[in-house]
């Protein structure tokens, strides 16, 4: 009985089962909904991907073809879609030829995110033709070779945003601005430097769409106003920018139906599950990786997560204990979020925690502390939102934090 | 005299850069690194990029092109230009140059996926 099924094949799901395989998992299968394998990579033409992984700059396609080679040979369902997984780790799918059920022993969920729709973010105004979330634009262009329009203006700084704005310059169209909510921008410095700066555009902090005007059932101009600290848009700052297209790139949300019905629990904060410190959910034997637990700027970052996972997995298929009792990990003073969001009182090894502050900050320590006393600091002359930062504790300083009463992580300012 | 933002660290410490006597001087970086930044954006300012390319008769509409090496900025335009009036047909191999010396920029545009044929 040591039967593993991973959902999704981005690059996740893919370099779990490669891991798991080389843990000596002989029974693995992954199950993807698309016609190919690679995920998310397979849009992202640009390059900037497997700097850690592979020491090389490589595009997304070029990414998702190392990994493949690496999990060869494992029998991997394309074009065949997981429509739920039951506590028992039943796992039904769907393809052409109908509907099935696997049995497995473990799952790793491995889906990816989504974006957030115009919907979520309620922007009033017109309801038209020529509104499209970035991803959606990026796969036009450069799967289907489609422009979805000849002159954008784009919502959002995210690195989806900032990509696409140079991926519209490239592909012949015009960008009037990007305009970000906030007073600062989660994209890269480098994305920032490349895709908008070199090419004039401008960036527009603190400001957002107000209005939509259509003409005809498509787009034809959008208002811009600038935001207070309240972030609530200032009367009198309005700017009417003639475009026939708007791209949303106003975040990722982990996707969480899988999770839903296997009856796991998820956390406000990430919208992924809540794990423990094998990325194991409240269900037994269910494990999360990648962007579907909470969203990575990294492919490599996404891919490291899901070995480790991979290798937890493995044990657990092994028949070792989960490592007692779960001890929750409180987030304050700064630090948005902590992944994994429990501990086990009995695990052993190293901690490996990912996190997120919640705006910029300068000269801070992350800290960690068991019961009000810090037991590992990590220095950042600068820490933001868009970067995650890893607290890795050795052995000995992971096993003060396990057995505390209370677990914290926090910001510390540089005396 | 100009001014950027060092992109070689989360840092983003604000730079200037001024050229004096076939010289570069450069303010503003906490680090040597910022100095190579600005010195290479001064003189030499390099990009990797990649294009969407029209696909005839594949499985899909279109496939993307990385140029082989990085290069000049001045070249971007006209590279991209030269990829917009290129249409390729099915099949498109992984690794195969496209286009040689694209906009006589010195860099060749290479596939980064395969496209079968329809
Ligand atoms: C526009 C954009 C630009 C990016 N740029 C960079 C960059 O420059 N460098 C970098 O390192 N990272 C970049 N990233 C981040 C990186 O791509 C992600 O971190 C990574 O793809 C996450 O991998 P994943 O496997 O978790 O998710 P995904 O790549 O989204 O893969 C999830 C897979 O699961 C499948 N799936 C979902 N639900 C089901 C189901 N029910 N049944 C079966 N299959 C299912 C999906 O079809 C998909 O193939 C970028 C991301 C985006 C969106
Ligand atoms: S100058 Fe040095 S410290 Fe400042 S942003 Fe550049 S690399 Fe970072």
């Amino acid at each position: 009985m040591n039967k593993l099924v991973i959902v999704g094949g981005g690059p996740a799901g893919l370099a779990a089962a490669a891991q798991a395989r080389r843990c000596g998992v002989e029974d693995i299968t992954v199950i993807e909904r698309d016609k190919c394998l690679g995920g998310i990579l397979n849009q992202c033409v640009h390059s900037g991907f497997g700097l850690h992984m592979f020491k090389q700059e490589l595009t997304g396609p070029e990414y998702a073809a190392r990994l493949e080679k690496e999990a060869e040979g494992i029998k991997c369902l394309t074009s065949t879609t997981v429509l739920s997984v039951k506590p028992d780790k039943s796992v039904e799918c769907v393809s052409e030829k109908g509907l099935f059920t696997l049995r497995a022993d473990a799952v790793i969920l491995a889906c990816g995110c989504r974006e957030r729709p115009r919907g979520a973010i309620g922007i009033p105004g017109a309801r038209c033709a020529g509104v499209y979330t970035a991803g959606t634009a990026q796969k036009l262009i450069n799967i289907n070779g489609v422009m979805p329009g000849k002159k954008f203006f784009i919502l959002g700084s995210g690195d989806i945003g900032l990509i696409m704005a140079r991926r519209a310059i490239l592909q012949g169209g015009e960008v009037c601005a990007v305009a970000e909510l906030m007073p600062f921008s989660s994209g890269l410095k480098r994305n920032i430097a490349q895709c908008l700066d070199d090419f004039g555009i401008p960036l527009l902090l603190s400001h957002t769409v107000t209005d939509i005007k259509e003409s005809g059932g498509r787009l034809s101009g959008v208002t811009v106003s600038r935001v207070d600290e309240k972030l609530r848009p200032v009367p009198g700052s309005e700017r009417f920018y003639e475009c026939d297209t708007l791209l949303l790139s106003v975040g990722l949300i982990p996707e969480t139906e899988l999770l839903r019905g296997a009856g796991a629990q998820l956390d406000p904060v990430t919208q992924g599950a809540r794990v423990d410190e094998r990325m194991m959910t409240s269900v037994d034997g269910l494990f999360c990786v990648g962007n579907m637990l909470h969203v990575h700027d990294l492919a490599d970052n996404a891919c490291k997560e899901a070995e480790e996972c991979a290798r937890f997995a493995a044990e657990y298929l092994a028949g070792e204990s989960a490592g007692g009792e779960l001890a929750a990990v409180e987030c304050t003073g700064g630090v948005r979020y902590a992944v994994p969001q429990f501990l086990r009182r009995g695990a052993r090894g190293a901690l490996s925690l990912k996190l997120r502050v919640a705006s910029e900050v300068k000269n801070v320590y992350i800290s960690a502390q068991a019961d009000g006393e810090e037991v590992y600091s990590l220095f950042r002359r600068v820490a933001a939102p868009g970067e995650m930062e890893y607290l890795t504790l050795p052995e000995e300083k992971a096993a003060r934090l396990r057995a505390a009463r209370k677990i914290v992580i926090t910001l510390r300012a540089k005396q | 005299m100009k001014e950027f933002v060092c992109i070689r660290c989360p840092l983003g410490c604000a730079l200037t850069a001024e050229e004096k006597d076939g010289e570069v001087i450069v303010t503003g970086n906490s680090c040597p690194r910022g100095r190579e930044y600005a010195v290479a954006e001064m003189t030499d300012p390099v990009r990797t990029f990649s294009v969407s390319v029209r696909v005839k008769g594949g499985e899909r509409g279109a496939v993307a092109l990385r140029v082989s090496v990085p290069v000049n900025k001045k070249f971007i335009a006209p590279i991209a230009e030269q990829a917009r009036h290129t249409v390729l047909t099915a099949p498109v191999r992984a690794g195969d140059t496209v286009i040689k010396n694209a906009a006589s920029s010195g860099a060749d545009l290479i596939a980064v996926a395969s496209v079968a044929r329809e």
